[in-house]
């Protein structure tokens, strides 16, 4: 009896001792260690890192549209036209910020850090054993390097002075601090700024890696705009802006060749370019044109629906908070495709860009933001040669190409042509506060609206740089902000 | 086989207890106390039978008495007796004196405990004071009755839950909540409702409180440290009746009452010819015409004429209840048990509300050997919570929409159907809401432990307890169109809940007395608990009318369906030793090892402990001559206890779903943290406990300091993390307080027994640390220097003399009548500073007398929902506003009221954060006072009845108050939205023993 007595109470003892009975993992959200252990996670995990370039506080939105207001390309018309004016865009459009209101671009793109750092940092280390091609790997660490350099970039080009403004007389390399470079994922992590040139070598290390690891005709599986995933032309023409950038002229040169040279891509005919319904700023979907890289928007995805996104703001019949200026309306001669694209609104007054019209008919929902197209890279190559580069096309011949299919006289090959071709290009998408500081030329404009808007900001100015947010020095001790600003 | 015939044996006694036959002989003596006083009104009477009588008032007795059977003698003061007859026929008694407080056992942790030889701060009640109280759930009945233990309510809704604190708030983001332990077995903690309006589910709620034996409440580490890493907020030990060796002895109660709603301070709403003029004030004001057919407020005073409603009165009624229970009680020296069943009906104050149970209990024990016993202890209940939605702002909402209906606006038509088309009220009518919605929770809810002790040698018992605790619970809501206005009907949503936990508690215990002096006692332990809970909820917009229930023609896309799972283990080893030299120096060690799965990878595991020590002086030589002095005890403890209230799964990376370009992806969701870990109490007590003057005044004093260290808070860090914040232990905050528990004998001679007792706490809260930030929160704000709650509000001055505006206070001092000058400032708290409670109680023979008065004192209210439309100035023209707006200012010079009002009210007078809606919320509330009288027992033998008590009690039959509304208590925060406030009610009831 006692025997089946002690039975009794030692079964009821050791019930409890089975292995991992404190383990119990969430059955509705995956685990990072769940998602990043089989391959199909680690592809997920890839295709989401895209989502948040379509957030409001990147390309979806303030980032381009910020740009846009600091320079004579913006313009506050005002309730009286914009009717439903929202107040927002003012500290832009003033170029008026504090480490209490800057731009929201530093948690956003961070944020997508982290995600490629958990893709690239789980294929990295072999021990994690996910079996799977290693193709099939190396086209998502590809697609993960691109989206972290393009971060680091943005944020670099954000946060951190102009990369030659910092260039000591007699010295080859700038001086001054780029942004903190994140290539790991550590909650606890304090990170300090790197310096510009260790920055922008990260960005450019990133990118060779994924073009040399990227299957030359890999591009996602799925989704309904084939130009907003990452592919290897995609790769090298980032890679040729960040070399313009960082003013290595042979590379930017060469770079634009290979994508130019791709056959992926063809310029855009005036008739495409002019407003209208069928124009390609309201193609849907995307077909063979000028777009390497886009950011695809639409109001049903996680991130860039609602009103704020850039359809909303830089419309009259949505907030209308950023309109465009007639200092942009003049850069253009009245043959010029690229004229009919600064417009006033339907009672013709003020003016607002027609570049993001919506993908509806005629109604404000969402576009697309193009980050890379094709004429960057005639420009790039342009601008390259004339500081140098060698190539077989000449600044003119890359010159005239962009006139030839915009109805635009051709300009003579010098620096200061290639700016303007620039401005008139890329007007509201997003370049020509970067051009000006990378070039070190003041910001002027005389078309404002109130009376406090800074119609000039030299080269070297402090502004030129935004601060870092004040929160993050409360929580970071390594951090340094950039001059001119307060910690607080 | 054979034994489970035994244990059904033992279950069948209920129904087949038979008297033994004896030879019979004639019994008398006399009953007389230690002073050689005889003691009239003694019960005398022959154990486990009927056989019984009263001493007369010469303390004598005669009665024929089986000659083997067992006298026993009772009368309240005085310790029962039991003696054997054998075969006598003349037994006179020596009634010794009751000294309950030294020679009480308490429940403690894993076992039980002379109160002397208790070391930490432990409070109980005796389950008669529960089941006493003619209330329907316990934790109403533990209301005032324990120092240091503050119940609030947010809800007087019958079936309820309540808030209760011990010894303050330790907590910001884990729970505050404390662990409630039946029969030795933790049970779930946190309510199980599907639709947070109700405010019910509380597994507590499931018990009956005539069942239970006795409440022990641990308030400091020491007392609570064996539970380890559940024990920061104290535990509450509930121990239900077991079965008694003797005769089957029933006990049937029934109980009915009617309860209404009714304010102690006045409030009101305003009626229909005060809220015309009010209005037409208003209009005035606005400078409009309000008999202008045409205007924006057209007011005439013709509204006057046509059908007045009272909707607060239309929408409620009085309340009524019944209960009807039956338990019995027996057992040989093998078997015993416990049983009972109850039945219980409320109907609330408000059309719509309603509340039934069942729930049945059985307890049993039985030896399978002389030195092995096991025992089942099951409980089951079925309640059905009818459902309008109280504790809202909605329309359907009885109370919040009969405040605001406007007078002039009928409720119900000409041909008696109720108005669902008032335009004011958004289409709804509470009351056709109430008749024709389909809204309930059905819960099941099934508690079964079964325990095995074997006692190998002497002094050692070793135990094992596996319960299995499980709630099944059906939800419907179902919106008729007969209540609801076209775009609002057929939604339909059903859901449904499971959870079941397991635990098994596995214990070894050893006690022993060395030497004569050296007494010992040891248990150690292991515990595993499992936790599983899941949810299911279906919806749809497009339920068919005619049967609305989720049918296979409904249009899919209509329809929605969630799900959600989560999930706890829990694996746990502790040991307690307690030791005591002479019955003089006592000491206690806990430690307890926690392992949950609900914390970080590397921080899995606590070890939590404590030491006490006390000192009996009374039992020293030198004391034992003071005569007067009948107890002196001193305590100390110090421990570290846990909270692990936090939801699963925070520890885990997570990642969520994202999609973009029309590809599905994830995005990670929540950062991981693998150091996240228990929030830790460290706690002094250190206590008095005394009793003199032959015990007549007896009382005890506890002071403490619990600081809570590695608090849960949502800590900031860098954005290049990819995240702003993480759920992280950083932080602390104290809680510092005295309670005081004293009761006296006023009277207390062989015919009177007037007692009065009362305790009081005082306990402040201050947060000591945030992880660097300087506060949380935005209107009620956790700042640092200050308590768990402060109210952050703008600062209003008064009414303008001259013209009738409201006057605010700005940043530099003066005065504006602008509210987006005003200046914000910490303004009040919700957190009582004293709580407490007194009671009196006179008995006479079998009448008996009681009251209790429960009071907390020392903090404000916010009544911000209620008054920014019911008290709006103006603003809100579509409602009725309270009574107490009519002091409004009327002509130049008129100070101390409110602002005129104006229709279409901008100025912000009436908006939420500002401290005119603060209130000072003290109160004292009679909470109970009951007249029950024992029907002498020599009337009630003859009809076979060994007990027959008849009661009548009112219960918060008046609340002391200042504050605008219908009552004070608004639950921890202050702040409640359209609540179902505490109702007064009066309860009858008869129980008879036999």
């Amino acid at each position: 009896m006692k025997k089946y007595i002690i039975i009794a109470f030692a079964a009821a003892f050791a019930f409890v001792s089975c292995k991992g009975f404190l383990e119990e993992a969430p059955k509705l959200s995956q685990s990072d260690v769940l998602t990043l252990s089989t391959f199909d996670g680690l592809d997920m995990a890839t295709a989401g890192a895209y989502a948040p370039l379509a957030s409001s506080n990147w390309y979806g939105a303030s980032f381009i549209l910020s740009n846009e207001m600091q320079t004579m390309n913006g313009k506050r018309w005002g309730p009286m036209i914009s009717k439903y004016e929202s107040g927002r865009f003012k500290d832009e459009y003033s170029v008026h910020y504090s480490s209490n209101n800057t731009k929201a671009l530093w948690g956003t793109a961070y944020f997508v850090i982290l995600s490629c750092n958990s893709v690239i940092n789980t294929i990295e280390n072999e021990e994690n054993g996910i079996v799977a091609l290693t193709q099939d790997l190396d086209n998502l660490k590809a697609e993960c390097l691109f989206l972290r350099a393009l971060a680091h970039f943005d944020l670099v080009r954000t946060y951190a002075m102009p990369y030659n403004i910092a260039v000591a007389a007699g010295s080859k390399e700038p001086t001054c601090l780029g942004v903190p470079v994140v290539l790991t994922v550590d909650a606890t992590a304090q990170p300090a700024r790197e310096t510009m040139v260790n920055t922008y070598k990260q960005i450019i290390d990133d990118l060779l890696e994924a073009e040399r690891i990227i299957d030359p005709s890999y591009a996602r599986a799925g989704g309904t705009d084939k130009y907003a995933k990452i592919t290897i032309t995609a790769i090298q023409a980032l890679l040729s802006r960040v070399y313009l950038y960082s003013e290595n002229w042979q590379e930017a040169a060469n770079y634009a060749t290979k994508v130019i040279e791709s056959g992926e891509y063809s310029m855009w005919p005036a008739e495409k370019v002019a407003n209208g319904t069928s124009s390609v700023w309201r193609e849907e979907p995307r077909s063979k044109g000028e777009v390497i890289f886009e950011v695809y928007v639409n109001t049903t995805q996680t991130y860039g629906t609602g009103n704020e996104n850039v359809c909303g703001m830089t419309s009259y019949m949505g907030y209308g908070d950023c309109g465009a200026s007639t200092d942009l309306l003049n850069l253009y001669e009245d043959s010029d495709a690229r004229k009919s694209l600064v417009s006033p609104d339907d009672k013709g007054d003020g003016l607002f860009t027609m570049k993001y019209f919506g993908k509806g008919l005629g109604t404000i929902d969402a576009s697309n933001i193009i980050v890379l197209r094709l004429s960057e890279m005639y420009l790039n190559r342009a601008e390259a040669v004339l500081h140098g580069a060698t190539s077989k096309v000449s600044a003119a011949e890359d010159l005239a190409t962009i006139a030839k299919n915009r109805g635009a006289s051709p300009l003579a090959p010098t620096l200061a042509n290639v700016y303007t071709e620039r401005a008139k290009e890329f007007a509201w998408e997003g370049h020509l506060w970067f051009d000006l500081a990378r070039t070190g030329r003041d910001m002027t404009r005389t078309d404002v609206s109130g009376t406090s808007i800074p119609t000039n900001i030299p080269a070297g100015d402090y502004r030129w740089a935004m601060p870092i947010a004040s929160r993050e020095f409360t929580v970071n001790p390594n951090l340094v902000q950039n001059e001119g600003y307060s910690n607080k | 086989m054979k034994k489970i015939k035994l244990v059904f044996t033992a279950a069948a006694v209920l129904l087949s207890f038979v008297l033994a036959s004896a030879q019979n002989v004639n019994l008398s003596g006399t009953v007389k106390d230690s002073h050689g006083d005889p003691l009239p009104g003694a019960a005398v009477y022959v154990q486990g039978t009927t056989t019984g009588t009263n001493t007369n008032i010469n303390g004598e007795y005669s009665l024929t008495v089986p000659s083997r059977g067992t006298l026993v003698v009772s009368i309240i003061g005085y310790k029962e007796q039991q003696l054997p007859i054998n075969g006598r026929s003349v037994i006179d008694i020596i009634m010794e004196e009751d000294s309950q407080i030294l020679e009480d056992v308490v429940v403690v942790a894993y076992g039980t405990q002379k109160r002397e030889a208790v070391t930490g701060s432990v409070t109980s009640v005796k389950g008669e004071t529960i089941a006493s109280a003619p209330v329907t759930s316990i934790e109403n009945a533990l209301s005032g009755k324990l120092a240091g233990v503050a119940i609030s309510a947010n809800s007087g809704q019958p079936g309820a839950n309540t808030y209760i604190r011990i010894r303050g708030t330790g907590s910001i983001n884990a729970s505050n909540a404390p662990l409630w332990v039946v029969d030795g077995i933790p049970i779930v903690s946190s309510p199980v409702n599907f639709n947070g309006n109700a405010q019910t589910g509380s597994a507590i709620n499931a018990l009956n409180p005539n069942d239970i034996e006795s409440i022990t409440v641990l308030k400091d580490a020491a007392a609570a440290a064996a539970y380890g890493s559940r024990a920061a907020n104290g535990v509450i030990l509930v121990t239900t009746k077991s079965g008694r060796e003797g005769a089957a002895q029933f006990t049937a109660r029934a109980k009915f009452g009617m309860n209404w709603l009714q304010s102690d301070s006045g409030f009101r709403m305003m009626n229909a010819e005060e809220l015309l003029t009010y209005q037409r004030d208003a209009i005035y004001n606005a400078g409009m015409d309000p008999d202008d057919p045409s205007g924006a407020y057209y007011r005439p005073l013709s509204l006057l004429n046509g059908k007045i409603s009272n909707a607060v009165n239309e929408f409620s009624r009085i309340g009524q209840l019944q209960e009807y229970e039956i338990s019995a009680r027996g057992g040989n020296n093998r078997a015993k048990f416990y049983s009972s069943f109850t039945y219980q009906k409320s109907e609330g104050v408000f059309y719509g509300i309603d509340y039934n149970k069942l729930q049945g209990r059985v307890n049993t024990s039985y030896k399978l050997l002389n030195n092995l016993e096991m025992g089942v202890r099951f409980n089951l209940a079925y309640t059905k919570q009818s459902d309008v939605p109280m504790q809202s702002l909605y329309n359907a909402n009885p109370l919040w929409s009969g405040m605001g209906w406007l007078p002039w606006e009928p409720t119900t038509n000409d041909e008696g159907l109720y108005v669902t088309n008032s335009a004011v009220n958004s289409g709804e009518n509470a009351r056709a809401s109430a008749t024709y919605d389909d809204k309930w929770d059905k819960t099941w809810h099934i508690n079964g432990t079964v325990n095995l002790r074997w006692t190998p040698i002497k002094n050692l018992d070793i135990e094992t307890k596996n319960s299995m605790e499980t709630f099944f619970l059906n939800s419907r809501r179902y919106d008729s169109p007969m209540a609801h206005r076209a775009a609002y009907a057929d939604q339909l949503d059903e859901g449904k809940r499971e959870i079941i936990q397991l635990t098994t508690s596995n214990t070894i215990t050893y006690g022993n007395i060395f030497g004569g002096y050296h007494s010992v006692h040891a248990v150690v332990g292991q515990e595993a608990m499992s936790y599983r809970s899941k949810r299911h909820e279906m919806y749809t917009d497009q339920a068919d009318p005619n049967m609305p229930y989720f049918l296979a023609s409904l249009d899919q896309s209509h329809t929605e369906i969630q799900y959600s799972e989560s999930n706890e283990t829990m694996l746990s080893f502790f040991g307690i030793a307690d030791y005591n030299y002479d019955n003089r120096y006592f000491a206690q060690a806990n430690v307890r090892a926690d392992g949950s799965s609900l914390f970080g990878a590397d921080n899995k595991w606590g070890v939590f402990w404590s030491v006490s020590a006390s000192w009996n002086a009374t039992n020293e030589k030198f004391l034992k001559n003071v005569k007067w002095l009948d107890l002196l005890k001193v305590r100390l403890s110090y421990g570290v206890n846990g909270n692990n209230g936090i939801d699963p799964y925070k520890a885990y990376g997570l990642y969520g779903a994202a999609i973009y370009n029309g590809i599905s992806g994830y995005l990670p969701s929540q950062i991981e943290n693998r150091m996240l870990s228990w929030e830790r109490n460290l706690t002094w007590n250190a206590g008095i406990d005394f009793a003199m003057f032959k015990n007549r005044l007896s009382g005890s004093i506890d002071i403490y300091d619990r600081k809570t260290v590695d608090l849960l808070l949502t800590k900031q860090i860098p954005q290049t993390t990819g995240f702003s914040s993480i759920f992280t232990n950083v932080g602390s905050m104290k809680n510092q307080g005295v309670e005081l528990l004293l009761n006296y004998d006023i009277i207390s001679n062989r015919d009177i027994l007037w007692t009065i007792g009362g305790n009081f706490a005082y306990n402040k809260t201050t947060i000591l640390d945030l992880g660097g930030d300087e506060f949380i929160g935005t209107n009620t704000r956790q700042v640092v220097g200050m308590g768990m709650y402060t109210y952050y509000l703008f600062d209003y001055y008064g009414v303008n003399p001259s013209n009738g505006e409201a006057l605010w206070v700005t940043e530099d001092g003066s005065l504006t009548n602008q509210y987006s000058k005003a200046r914000r400032y910490y303004a009040g708290s919700p957190e009582p500073k004293w709580v407490g409670g007194f009671n009196t109680s006179f008995n006479w023979k079998g009448l008996s007398l009681s009251a209790f008065f429960e009071f907390k004192a020392g903090h404000q209210i916010m009544l911000w929902n209620e008054n920014h439309y019911l008290h709006s100035d103006g603003a809100q023209m579509d409602m009725n506003q309270f009574a107490s707006a009519l002091n409004y200012w009327k002509k130049p010079g008129d100070t101390g009221c409110d602002p005129k009002p104006v229709a279409g009210n901008t100025s912000g007078s009436d908006d939420w954060t500002t401290d005119r809606w603060l209130q000072d919320a003290s109160y004292l509330r009679i909470k109970d006072v009951t007249l029950s009288y024992t029907i002498p027992q020599n009337l009630t033998k003859k009809i076979y009845i060994n007990n027959l008590r008849v009661f009548v009690s009112g219960l918060n039959l008046y609340c002391f108050n200042g504050v605008d509304y219908w009552d004070p208590e608004q639950g921890v925060t202050g702040i409640t939205a359209g609540a179902y406030p505490l109702t007064k009610s009066f309860v009858g009831g008869i129980e008879l023993t036999f």
